[in-house]
């Protein structure tokens, strides 16, 4: 007789990561919506530094990401995972410390991010005290898993406990491998690598963060959360086994399609594409399980709002799986990259596929956390509608406007010149673009708020059970079946250990070439370290965020080569700690700005813009020209960067406050005499923003004239 | 034969990429092994696995 145990699922848990999910959705969805009007208006950061687009936007995506979908994420792990297993979480003290710390560790970006503190890595800006708190809270969520999946009371482990696993130990990795940094203060860092191997490494990163924080925990909590809603099982258990494994082997390397036509050497950005393109196969592969699980349920999608967000959701992750790839082509990527059609294609993923699969989450688990219906289906309608009309008139426009800005700066004119040798007029043109954008982010933000009255009145109607009864059979000991695939479906530990080879591959074969092979980036004997008031100015510029809207990476296109000068070199960022290749150019590529204009245009055209470039969407940045330069920790930025190898002189670090008053003289006079009177100039943070600009691309020659 | 394989692996004009083709042919293989494992599953623990979700093991459900 099979002795049947009684226990009680922890809901307590599931709610306390709902409720935080949608408290940062509110808030990280709102700073979107603040810098998409900013990029139309760019007054509108009040003249405040920490309101700047620079400062704000990795808010914005660090809140998306790791507070909206992340605690999303959690929720839906924590409810699918006990049931899946018939056994209550292991440690309700882990659980709770796991919430508390994420939350925690999200008030620490919202108070650093805003105040410049960053490490300028994209969807890792959180500087290093704030790393080894993720690391912290990461590996209880990890052993609250692992013990769970011990104790529990089904030998089989399901397909999406498989993307939780994968995603728990990817995640892992990229963190550790991606947060490799020596502080130089207590707030601050530089990363051990350099240029483009800190490049290729941030992109292994950041492309997986988006592979195994965006896509496969979806994908486990698609696993479990469709089959539910619509009562039916998985369309294929075996094209899961299939697109599992394919999917976290294949995802890994895909990160050089981010650095196509830079200066990564070009077998890796080769691999890149290739491998991006053959993902379509797995990421199809789930979307058509996904949808497939629907056949026969379609009468059931029409009636019911949470088929029809999941419905939404993973056709948009098919969409954007498809353009992702083909994004990755290098023919392709001539056109897309650095343009709003990134930014697109980003937005298909995250609004679609993670918003829509959230909200359909949240409609489901609501009413059965309290025990109730939901308050109003007819309301969970009209936020459909209109988020999907909002997605629709947020991303058409952006395409529109990276198709503008690319062709735009690659016309010539018939005698050989840029039609658009201001970048400007390239930029004007798509303003229109971005106020529609603007529209339907609104659109699907008021969509949210919908969502949030909803689930409240839901939540005040029901009664909620923090601890819910079940009961299962006992399990003495784990039933395996020793047969092809299965022998591993039930052995957790072999499962964690093949899942990491399978992720771990990937980023090894590009990496350590790169790094290790000195002929993937030739070094250039004319470039030297940067000044130590360049490297203070270069440290402001991270700290502003400019590279959220320029690059610093001329790809080897006549039409760049003619804007910009001569495309850049692996050896020329070799001193570069952290990279700043940036993906984006709202505005123009800065690689060459050193030079181009004279100390007094950059001095106005921080204060102002718009006064030497009328039309720009710059905002103003006057708080340079009242602060004064930080020496505090200039000699320990030199002993970090001599550590790391920048060939500083032993005992250089004693003297460079001194050489970097005296080079901030130098441009202070030049100031004074073109008619800049401030009282304290060289002391002034503007002089040493205008070091580092006026350095930025001149170790090596000029080579093709620049236009103006 | 041999002599054919030969002239077409140094046939390209820069060589061939071994770097970018050898994870692609590594991964092929790897996906023909996963294809051939997974056809032959057991379809009826499949269709166990695959209706975990829908168990309704909690008192409640049942009850209802």
């Amino acid at each position: 007789m099979t002795k049947i145990d009684r226990f009680y699922y922890d809901n307590d848990i599931v709610r306390k990561f709902a409720i935080a999910s949608i408290v940062f959705g509110i808030i990280g969805l709102l700073v979107g919506l603040t810098i998409a009007f900013q990029l139309f208006l760019p007054d509108w950061n009040l003249g405040i530094p920490w309101m700047t687009y620079g400062r704000l936007r990795p808010l914005h995506t660090n809140a998306a990401i790791f507070a909206f979908v992340g605690n999303a994420i959690f929720t839906g792990v924590y409810y699918s995972t006990q049931r899946l297993v018939k056994t209550r979480m292991w440690s309700k003290k882990l659980g709770c410390f796991h919430f508390w710390s994420w939350q925690a560790i999200i008030l620490a970006a919202a108070i650093t991010l805003p105040l410049g503190i960053t490490s300028s890595h994209e969807y890792a800006e959180l500087e290093w005290p704030i790393d080894l708190a993720i690391a912290v809270s990461w590996i209880a969520f990890g052993i609250n898993l692992i013990m769970t999946l011990v104790k529990r009371r089904e030998s089989h482990i399901y397909v999406a406990i498989w993307f939780y696993i994968s995603t728990w130990i990817t995640v892992t990795m990229l963190h550790v491998g991606n947060n490799l940094e020596i502080p130089f203060d207590v707030f601050k860092s530089y990363p051990v690598f350099a240029g483009v191997h800190d490049a290729l490494i941030q992109w292994w990163y950041g492309h997986n963060a988006v592979a195994f924080f965006l896509t496969t925990p979806y994908l486990g909590l698609m696993y479990y959360f469709v089959p539910k809603a619509a009562n039916r099982p998985v369309y294929s258990y075996k094209l899961s086994v299939i697109h599992f494994w394919t999917l976290i082997f294949l995802y890994i390397w895909a990160g050089p399609h981010h650095l196509l036509y830079t200066a990564l050497p070009d077998w890796a950005q080769s691999l890149g594409t290739v491998m991006s393109l053959m993902l379509i196969a797995p990421s199809w592969g789930g979307m058509l399980n996904g949808l497939l699980t629907l056949r026969g349920a379609w009468d059931k999608v029409r009636q019911d709002p949470v088929l029809k967000f999941f419905v939404v959701a993973i056709t948009a992750y098919g969409m954007s799986t498809f353009e992702g790839p083909m994004m990755s082509i290098k023919s392709v990527n001539a056109i897309t990259h650095y343009t709003d059609w990134t930014i697109a294609h980003v937005h298909v993923g995250t609004l679609g596929w993670n918003g829509f699969m959230t909200f359909g989450m949240f409609y489901y688990l609501f009413p059965k956390l309290y025990k109730t219906k939901l308050y109003s289906t007819k309301l969970a309608e009209w936020h459909f509608w209109l988020g999907t009309i909002g997605i629709i008139l947020w991303v058409i426009p952006m395409y529109w406007a990276g198709v503008t800005e690319q062709l735009s700066w690659k016309q010539f004119s018939p005698d050989g010149t840029l039609v658009y040798g201001n970048f400007l007029d390239t930029v004007t043109q798509v303003i229109p673009m971005y106020a529609i954008r603007a529209v339907g982010g609104t659109l699907y933000y008021i969509g949210l708020l919908m969502a949030v009255w909803n689930l409240w009145k839901t939540a005040a109607q029901g009664t909620f059970v923090a601890n819910e009864e079940a009961e299962a059979p006992a399990l003495e000991r784990i039933q395996h079946v020793n047969k092809g695939h299965r022998w591993i479906e039930s052995r957790m530990g072999a499962f964690y250990f093949w899942a990491f080879v399978a992720v771990f591959i990937g980023g090894m074969v590009e990496i350590i070439p790169t790094i290790l092979v000195k002929s993937n980036t030739p070094t250039i004997a004319s470039v030297k370290p940067y000044t130590p008031l360049e490297l203070q100015g270069r440290d402001l510029y991270i700290r502003e965020g400019c590279v959220g809207c320029h690059s610093q990476m001329i790809r080897p296109f006549r039409s760049e080569t003619a804007r910009y000068g001569q495309y850049s070199k692996a050896g020329e960022f070799i001193y570069d700690r952290p990279f700043l290749f940036g993906s984006k150019r709202t505005g123009p590529d800065l690689h060459r700005l050193g030079g181009k204009y004279p100390n007094k245009w950059h001095y106005d055209h921080m204060f102002d813009p718009r006064s030497t470039s009328p039309g720009s969407i710059m905002p103003r940045y006057p708080w340079f020209q009242e602060n004064d330069i930080d020496y505090s920790s200039m000699e320990s930025k030199i002993n970090v960067l001599r550590m790391l190898g920048t060939p500083y002189a032993e005992g250089f670090e004693k003297k460079a406050t001194d050489l970097a008053k005296k080079q901030a003289k130098e441009i202070a006079a030049n100031l004074n005499s073109n008619g800049i009177k401030t009282p304290g100039l060289e002391n002034k943070e503007i002089v040493a923003l205008i070091a580092y600009l006026q350095r930025l691309g001149t170790d090596i020659g000029k080579g093709e004239t620049t236009m103006k | 034969m041999i002599s054919r394989i030969k002239y077409l692996i140094n046939s390209g004009e820069a060589g061939i990429n071994w770097m970018a083709i050898g994870p692609l042919i590594f991964f092929f293989v790897l996906l023909i092994t996963i294809f051939i494992v997974t056809a032959m599953r057991s379809k009826s623990l499949d269709a166990y696995d695959a209706n975990l979700p829908l168990e309704g093991n909690d008192i409640e459900e049942d009850e209802n």
